[in-house]
């Protein structure tokens, strides 16, 4: 064992060691720049530069340095250069760790006119917050490219698996629970897509589709028997749909064109303006979505193109004048009065359900965005149940009548201190759009008072040990703009910096002042073995 | 008969009205100071000799047509009096959907604009970036210049508006133009500035760059001919006054440091290359030096002369993020003179291989080329390892990081490392100096990658400000043919090795 070490240690010193290290490092940083061009950034990164084999090797650089500086002590006058190089190189490399394990480097986000406190870094995070009792945790998601398995258990809520870029599978699943679930294909005699719609509890499915200028509405199937006959009105708790002249009490009123209904039903009274909204409206004008109970004129639908889906049957315009419903049958084509277009069922799901499952996708960056995998996913089982959190949006559950919501999401902390834009700029080119500066005007509120600062490209904003840069910017609502600081903390610049200099003193004093004599070769010296340029270092 | 009278007094009043704006524009153009007259394009102010030899030479190739001056030929184009100027037309299938024949180089531009549409739709319905492709992008960018050119709204002139304010205003939003309105404006705007822009007409004129190229190509002819170098030395002497000349007026033009796109890192490694090599060969007394510094001076203003579609002479405004003239100049040109440098070497060690493949060599050479190399690769490594760690500097102190595994950043480290295992492996006699030489060879392809390869190739990356075209099928064939001379003076090496 010990005669391992030894040989690996001396390895390492050797200079064919560092040679074989030095060739693995730039193989490894030559794979790296493209996987970056092609996979984009982050890819790149967590694959590679931030990658545990790729630190190892950095580590072994370190050491090899290391071993071979030691190796050449007692100090020789010769070799002055040599030390102060490689002790500079081996400065650069403490003072790089102790940026990587105690610094900081984050982004603030400033919307205009709000306040901020919060620094975003880049790593992935899991937040769990119990709604009822506020109660919060949070734990790192694994810095990997690839899909990976999790096991990690918070509560009652068991996560499985981490999807680092993601896309969207439709997947079919059993359910106990039966819905309404259907798979379709619009086609012509040059174009094909597949639609997939379901009405069942558990799905995530869009129940609108647009193909084109077409737009597809899928409804349930009770709604086909009212749709052909005028204003009806869709009581969904109860699954069934009542025609304009079946509602009893109707009040309706025509106010400057709009017409109105009021009426009591089932206890609760009403008011609809079909031309304004299929949504019930208080004395406000302000829609209630959580109604159970909604409006619909098919009438208003004929302007544009619109196809009605209720499961078995179709509503089609005829002459832009009034609807007609046809039946659908399983792998049998039916016509559609728009451009040579047909729509067949393909699948009618009753105990199983369609449902959007993320899956792993191999990034791929377009412009500095990723067009494909820029999606977050983590797999999560609460018992039996399977879920999927996104960083779309949080996960709201109910776990033994607890009311707990699941993010994914960067992570975040807190600065000491609180800052506010007052004002973004941006200066053009003379003459074109081409931005010349980019400029944040921010206050910066601390315990001892408020202060003003400018921060512009190459003029940062020091604060106690935090630096903010100007990074980026945002259009925000209203047509303001928001500004994007790089926030950064680095406690080994200092380390840097001082190997930096010894690096570049130390090479210079190795390489252009170690006076050698030059065989010159006009002057025809015998040149013998000693005239070799061989430093032995 | 009172109606007749009329709408011959009409015809009469329209013809004299046409006919008398057609003489003003006609007079407009014959100006002899219109040359001079500033305008507003791309976010500076540049004489209008400038911007219409730029433009008539992106537009047709050629900087003059017919020997005319440049800045007739624009006015003429802009006022629709110039009879119909040609594209250029080289891709196969382009001249396939413009229904070219094969031996037919160029099309006018009335027939180009009729076939817009058809371009367009051709463009989008290309799905790869092929050349093709590009062809279709370039050939859109230039009938898009030609129409702001015809209808009147590219050239903004500085006229005294209705509210007596001078302001920049293009030709088209003009009431009435005529000569002395120019100058009153060009007066106006010297007085609220300088008369420094016209400097860049006499840049422009002079082309001092060529004239490098021919008195270095002199210089090389008598250094190689002659036994006595003072001749060679005077020429070469020569030529760095005129590259620094020209580079000098580059700063006063731009008034930032002259390394800020391809163009210029191009040319400023090829005069600091021949300056090193000045240097070196006399503190070392070694005309190879010279012989490589004049040589690789002469690739880059070859390049810089010739190869427009990848090497843009404009001055453009710079980003934002590189507006800091003392970062800029140190790091940028730190890097370039480690490039020069690097240069050198590369050019050395290609001649040992190809003599050694001729059989021009002496049993002494291997040794004493190595040595001669390894001169430049000092000088190249430890400028390298400075501008990389100045760009460090300049990236912690204007974005709060020292290293972020940018492209760019990143291929100049790999750029050192990999000369760096070179030097290492040689120190200790592991790699030999017969294989020394062709590594060294090999070696400067990194350089390449890292110079054009990122912005060619990964464009990618913060770094990536100057992506043009042609530039990927240029490193593609340097890579080729560095890799064919390796290959082929192999064998010739080991026997000698033997």
């Amino acid at each position: 064992m010990m005669k391992i070490y030894k040989k690996f240690e001396r390895f390492l010193a050797s200079m064919k060691g560092a040679v074989t290290l030095i060739t693995l490092f730039v193989i490894a940083m030559i794979i790296g720049t493209f996987v970056e061009s092609y996979y984009g950034t982050s890819f790149a990164n967590k694959l590679i530069y931030k990658s545990i084999p790729f630190m190892i090797l950095q580590g072994l650089l370190f050491l090899s340095i290391l071993i071979a500086t030691i190796d050449r002590l007692p100090f020789k006058k010769r070799l002055t250069g040599f030390y102060i190089l490689h002790s500079g190189l081996l400065i650069i490399f403490i003072g790089s760790a102790i940026t990587y394990f105690a610094g900081i480097d984050g982004t603030v986000t400033l919307a205009p006119g709000e306040q901020s406190q919060e620094i975003m870094f880049n790593e992935d995070h899991i937040y769990i917050q119990n709604v009822d009792d506020k109660t919060k945790s949070d734990f790192p998601l694994p810095n990997s490219a690839f899909e990976t398995t999790l096991d990690k258990k918070v509560g009652e809520i068991h996560f499985v698996k981490w999807i680092p870029y993601a896309g969207d599978k439709v997947k079919w699943k059993m359910s106990s629970t039966k819905g309404q679930s259907h798979e379709y294909v619009l086609f012509n005699n040059d174009v094909s897509t597949k639609m997939i719609f379901s009405l069942h509890d558990h799905t995530n499915i869009p129940s609108r589709v647009q193909n084109g200028p077409l737009t597809v509405q899928y409804f349930p199937a009770y709604l086909s028997s009212c749709f052909d006959k005028g204003l009806f009105f869709w009581d969904s708790e109860n699954q069934k749909c009542i025609l304009e002249k079946d509602m009893k009490n109707i009040k309706k009123e025509i106010i400057s064109t709009i017409e109105k209904y009021s009426f009591k039903y089932n206890g609760k009274d009403y008011m609809f303006m079909p031309k304004m909204s299929t949504f019930p409206m208080d004395n406000n004008l302000t829609k209630n979505q959580e109604s159970k109970l909604r409006i619909f004129d098919p009438i208003m639908f004929l302007a544009q193109p619109f196809l009605f889906i209720f499961g078995d049957k179709m509503a089609i315009p005829v002459k832009k004048e009034k609807w007609v419903i046809k039946d659908l049958n399983l792998k049998k084509p039916a016509g559609l009065p728009w451009m040579g277009l047909k729509l067949m069922m393909v699948k009618k799901g009753e105990n199983e359900y369609p449902a959007k499952m993320p899956h792993y996708e191999l990034p791929i960056q377009k412009d500095g965005k990723l067009i494909e995998g820029s999606k977050k996913a983590v797999a999560v089982k609460i018992g039996l149940d399977e879920y999927w959190l996104t960083d779309d949006e949080p996960l709201k559950l109910l776990i033994k009548g607890k009311r707990v919501m699941v993010g994914l999401g960067k992570r975040v902390t807190k600065l000491p201190f609180k800052l506010t834009l007052s004002k973004f700029e941006m200066k053009n080119n003379p003459g074109t759009m081409d931005p010349a500066s980019y400029e944040s005007f921010v206050q910066l509120f601390t315990k001892d008072g408020t202060s003003n600062h400018h921060i512009f490209m190459n003029n940062p904003l020091k604060h106690q040990n935090f630096t903010f840069y100007q990074s980026s910017y945002f259009e925000a609502d209203g047509g303001h703009f928001g500004s994007v600081l790089s926030v950064n903390s680095d406690p080994g610049r200092a380390m840097k910096y001082l190997g930096s200099l010894l690096l570049v003193l130390g090479s210079m004093i190795h390489y252009l002042l170690n006076k050698r004599k030059f065989k010159n070769k006009n002057k025809k010296t015998v040149i013998n073995n000693k005239s070799i340029p061989v430093q032995v270092i | 008969m009172l109606q007749l009278s009329l709408k011959f007094f009409f015809i009469l009043l329209l013809t004299t009205f046409t006919s008398q704006s057609f003489g003003n524009s006609l007079s407009l153009c014959d100006e002899s100071q219109l040359e001079n007259i500033p305008t507003l394009q791309g976010g500076r102010v540049k004489p209008l000799y400038v911007h219409s030899y730029e433009t008539i030479k992106f537009l047709t190739g050629k900087g003059k047509l017919k020997g005319q001056n440049p800045a007739k030929s624009y006015c003429l184009l802009s006022l629709n009096q110039l009879p119909d100027i040609s594209a250029s037309i080289q891709h196969v299938d382009l001249k396939r959907i413009l229904d070219l024949s094969q031996d037919q180089k160029s099309e006018k531009y009335s027939v180009l604009n009729s076939k817009m549409e058809l371009l367009k739709a051709e463009y989008f319905s290309q799905q790869e970036e092929t050349s093709f492709k590009k062809a279709l992008n370039n050939i859109l960018l230039k009938i898009q210049a030609y129409q702001k050119v015809v209808d009147a709204s590219e050239w903004k002139v500085f006229i005294e508006k209705d509210d007596k304010k001078f302001d920049w205003v293009s030709l088209r939003e003009t009431k009435e133009l005529n000569s002395e309105i120019l100058i009153k404006g060009q007066i106006e705007y010297q007085k609220q500035n300088t008369d420094k822009y016209l400097l860049e007409s006499k840049y422009v004129k002079y082309k001092l760059n060529h004239w490098a190229l021919l008195i270095t190509i002199i210089s090389i002819i008598f250094m190689v001919s002659m036994k006595n170098n003072t001749v060679g030395l005077s020429f070469a002497t020569l030529s760095i006054i005129v590259q620094l000349i020209a580079i000098i007026l580059r700063v006063q033009i731009s008034g930032r440091a002259p390394i800020t796109n391809m163009y210029e890192t191009v040319t400023f490694s090829g005069f600091g290359a021949l300056l090193l090599a000045i240097y070196i060969s006399f503190q070392k007394k070694e005309k190879l030096f010279l012989l490589a510094g004049l040589s690789y001076n002469i690739c880059t203003l070859f390049m810089a002369n010739f190869a427009n579609g990848m090497l843009d002479s404009t001055i453009k405004p710079l980003v934002p993020v590189l507006r800091d003239n003392f970062w800029l100049s140190t790091h940028v040109t730190s890097i370039i003179l480690s490039y020069s440098a690097l240069a050198l070497s590369w050019i050395l060690a290609n001649i040992y291989l190809i003599k050694n493949k001729m059989g021009t060599l002496e049993a002494s050479d291997p040794k004493y080329y190595s040595e001669l190399i390894h001169s430049c690769l000092k000088w190249g490594t430890v400028l390298l390892a400075a501008g990389i760690i100045l760009g460090g500097v300049w990236a912690d102190y204007s974005w709060g990081r020292f290293w972020g595994w940018d492209p760019k950043e990143t291929w100049s480290l790999i750029v050192l490392l990999i000369y760096m295992a070179i030097l290492h492996g040689k120190y200790t006699n592991w790699i030999s100096n017969h294989s020394f030489i062709p590594m060294v060879a090999a070696a400067f392809m990194s350089v390449m990658m890292a110079w054009f390869g990122v912005n060619y190739i990964l464009a990618s990356g913060l770094h990536s400000y100057g992506f043009s075209e042609g530039g990927a099928i240029f490193l593609g064939t340097f890579f080729l043919v560095q890799i064919l001379i390796i290959v082929f003076t192999a064998k010739q090496n080991q026997r000698h090795a033997l």
